[in-house]
């Protein structure tokens, strides 16, 4: 009776566990999934290797001595179909809560708590069956056709998915398959390169204007009578004739003509250019080194036949000695009272003594780069405008931090 | 533009006047003669521009001598050249006889020299006539901007005197004519006839037609330029020639000096100077580099161009400056 009683009780209790567990499942669906889902997680690591572990072990059996070869691809197209098809519209939702999920932006907890809304019990299993198999599949070798698999993507308002294997023409078929072979992301690039694009770009970038500026352009030529060889030679040509940093010397009208030439083509006047175009172009540059060297040499030298001959620009390159000239003869003009510093009598006599000398000197001056650096500092207007060259002449200048003149023993 | 130069006696002349004492190279008067040319197209647009900015379309006298009010001493002259054209009028009309114009123009210098500061009525040609001397009134002047007319303080005694610019104006003025004063002083007869002559020489004189040919005047201007017009710009291109003619014989002398200095160093001793040698002058003429050098000197940006930058550069708008 007992025993009956028991076994009744067992068999109800057996019942109302079962019972309890469905009702359990259906009312929170979280612990069957729980333990689904831990279930998975603790098998996962067992079922991949038992998943490969099985077919290998017929593999192994078979050849013992060869090491495990991975196993075909579980065919998972079908299974999403499926699966697909029950959840009906709530797909898409399953799909983004997967992905987020896979992507790291939901926790387990959320994944569940979402899942929980969407999918029962019986889709519980595909659920369980449609992740186990890709995540098998990722230890596999990559499918043949590395398009991925494009159902997932596709939206439930999208067509169904057709395989389309309808097109006859070979051509088509294979630009086809090229084109499906990029990514989404490939595709869509290519698919946004219109006619226009790339004209007005927001900022162009100075790099590659730069290097669009650089690079040789040959231009059009529509017309028979100039033949087209005959303009690219002479552009070529221009860019080999000799450049004046190697000559150290201003080009002459000769190879001037050359590059004018090859300037002019370049840029669509084909017609050439006129005799004495060299020669405008030779003297306005000299014009323009002269005006500059004018400058520089205005703001580095000290004038003698001007009226503002007392205003010393000390060149750097002699700019001891000649601070000590221009003491001595302060000092003998004023007297030692004004200035109010008695210098020492062996100083004056070895400062008197210095003045033939700086005077020689001051023939000599020799303008070094740092005086052109200097100068082009105050004035960079004096190049019109600051380019390359100078940008390195003043990043090449070395100069302490603390003082940029020489120390100068005579202190004013 | 023709290749043919058409002013190469004129130029030639006024080179000498102004202290040019070798032939120069017809390159040199083609450079100077371009030059002068471009500086007249130069002085005609801005002041076409300056009439447009009066709401004129023809250029006034003002016009032009707002382009030269910087230089006092110029625009003294040009005052003075002015009126003693009002009374050489004057004077044609009251004696009936062609008064010439190489006296007017040095009793202009005569005048200039004895009374710098003042502008008193000289008489040069007869103690009879009495002229009014007409000065052009120029509108930017301190004096005219009062809605009184203050009398003249030329003629007052202790008023206020002529001020720094003025006294630098008479000063180079002065020296001017002190230089030519000293060439002129060991002349003979013939070469004092050939110097007055050759120190007439203008564009415009009794040229006018060619002169406006020449400047392609109708390209330039809408309005036909008045006779005013034309004399001041002859005025102004010789003082042009004039001026260039001096710098470029400043450069040409400093180039002389560097290169004997050289020659010096390097301690080549060329054959001594003997007593009955050749003067040296006559194979130096100016040359044309030397003219292009000397007008590259007068274009430089003034500092006045640099100051309203406050020195610190940027770029500087340059535009070209008449001389």
């Amino acid at each position: 009776m007992l025993a009956q009683a028991t076994s009744r009780t067992s068999t109800p209790s057996a019942v109302s566990h079962a019972v309890n567990g469905s009702a359990v499942s259906r009312a929170s669906p979280h612990p069957p999934k729980k333990a689904a889902s831990a279930t998975n997680m603790s098998g996962m690591q067992s079922t991949p290797s038992g998943g490969a572990a099985a077919p290998s072990t017929t593999t192994a059996t078979s050849t013992p001595s060869k090491p495990q070869r991975p196993a075909r691809r579980i065919e998972i197209e079908p299974l999403m179909n499926d699966f697909r098809r029950t959840l009906g519209t709530h797909w898409d939702q399953y799909r983004e809560v997967i992905t987020s999920f896979l992507t790291g932006h939901l926790t387990r907890i959320e994944l569940e708590r979402e899942l929980s809304v969407i999918l029962d019990k019986s889709m519980v299993r595909m659920h369980n069956q449609f992740l186990l198999a890709s995540l098998a599949n990722a230890l596999r070798d990559p499918p043949p056709s590395s398009n991925g698999l494009p159902a997932w993507n596709r939206r439930s308002r999208d067509a169904p998915f057709r395989v389309s294997k309808k097109s006859g023409d070979p051509v088509v078929a294979r630009l086809k398959s090229e084109i499906m072979g990029f990514t989404p992301r490939e595709r869509r690039r290519i698919k946004a390169i219109t006619r226009d694009a790339g004209k007005n770009g927001p900022i162009p970038s100075t790099v590659v204007l730069t290097r669009q500026a650089r690079s040789v352009r040959f231009p059009s030529v529509k017309e028979k009578e100039k033949s087209k060889t005959n303009i690219t030679q002479e552009i070529t040509q221009s860019y080999q004739a000799p450049l004046a940093t190697e000559s150290f010397e201003l080009p002459d009208t000769d190879s001037l003509r050359t590059r004018i030439l090859g300037i002019a083509y370049e840029h669509g006047l084909l017609d050439g250019i006129a005799n004495d175009v060299p020669d405008i172009i030779l003297a306005g540059l000299e014009y323009h080194l002269r005006d500059f060297l004018q400058q520089l040499l205005d703001r580095v030298r000290p004038k003698k036949h001007k009226k503002l001959a007392d205003t010393h620009f000390v060149s750097l390159a002699n700019a001891s000695t000649q601070l000590i000239a221009q003491t001595s003869t302060k000092e003998g003009v004023n007297g030692t009272g004004e200035t109010g510093i008695k210098p020492s009598p062996d100083f004056e006599k070895g400062v008197k003594a210095k003045p033939q000398r700086t005077q020689q000197y001051e023939d000599d001056n020799i303008i070094t780069a740092e005086d052109m650096a200097l100068a082009l500092e105050l004035a960079p207007h004096s190049i019109v405008e600051p380019s390359g060259p100078l940008y390195r002449l003043w990043d090449v200048m070395l100069c302490d931090e603390i003082d940029d003149l020489p120390v100068s023993t005579v202190q004013q | 533009m023709s290749d043919k130069y058409r002013y190469r006696p004129e130029i030639q002349q006024m080179m000498f006047v102004s202290g040019e004492t070798n032939d120069p190279p017809p390159e040199t008067t083609a450079v100077i003669e371009d030059i002068v040319r471009s500086q007249v197209v130069e002085m005609l647009l801005q002041a076409t521009a300056q009439a447009a900015k009066r709401g004129s379309r023809s250029i006034a006298v003002e016009d032009l001598i707002f382009m030269i009010r910087h230089d006092r001493a110029k625009v003294n002259r040009l005052r003075t050249y002015l009126s003693w054209k009002d009374v050489r009028k004057n004077a044609k009309d009251q004696e009936g006889g062609a008064v010439e114009g190489a006296d007017l123009l040095e009793d202009v210098a005569g005048a200039a020299a004895a009374a710098p500061a003042t502008s008193g009525p000289v008489d040069p040609v007869g103690p009879k006539m009495k002229y009014r001397k007409s000065k052009v009134k120029l509108p930017w002047d301190l004096i005219n901007m009062f809605p009184e007319t203050v009398p003249d303080a030329d003629d007052e005694d202790g008023g206020a005197g002529p001020d720094e610019d003025e006294l630098e104006a008479n000063l180079a003025t002065l020296q001017r004519l002190k230089s030519a004063d000293e060439r002129t002083r060991a002349m003979t007869k013939e070469e004092y006839v050939h110097w007055s002559e050759c120190r007439q020489a203008s564009f415009t004189f009794r040229k006018g037609k060619r002169f406006r040919d020449w400047a392609g005047i109708s390209v330039l201007t809408d309005s036909k330029p008045n006779d005013d017009i034309i004399d001041i710009l002859g005025f102004l291109t010789f003082e042009i020639v004039a001026v260039l003619t001096e710098e470029a014989i400043k450069v040409k002398e400093a180039e002389d000096e560097m290169e004997m200095r050289r020659s010096k160093r390097t301690k080549t001793r060329k054959t001594e100077r003997f007593l009955f040698d050749p003067p040296d002058e006559d194979q130096r003429p100016v040359l044309a580099k030397h003219v292009t050098e000397a007008f590259r000197n007068l274009q430089r940006a003034k500092p006045r161009q640099m100051v309203l930058r406050n020195f610190s550069g940027g770029l500087v708008r340059t535009r070209t400056a008449v001389i």
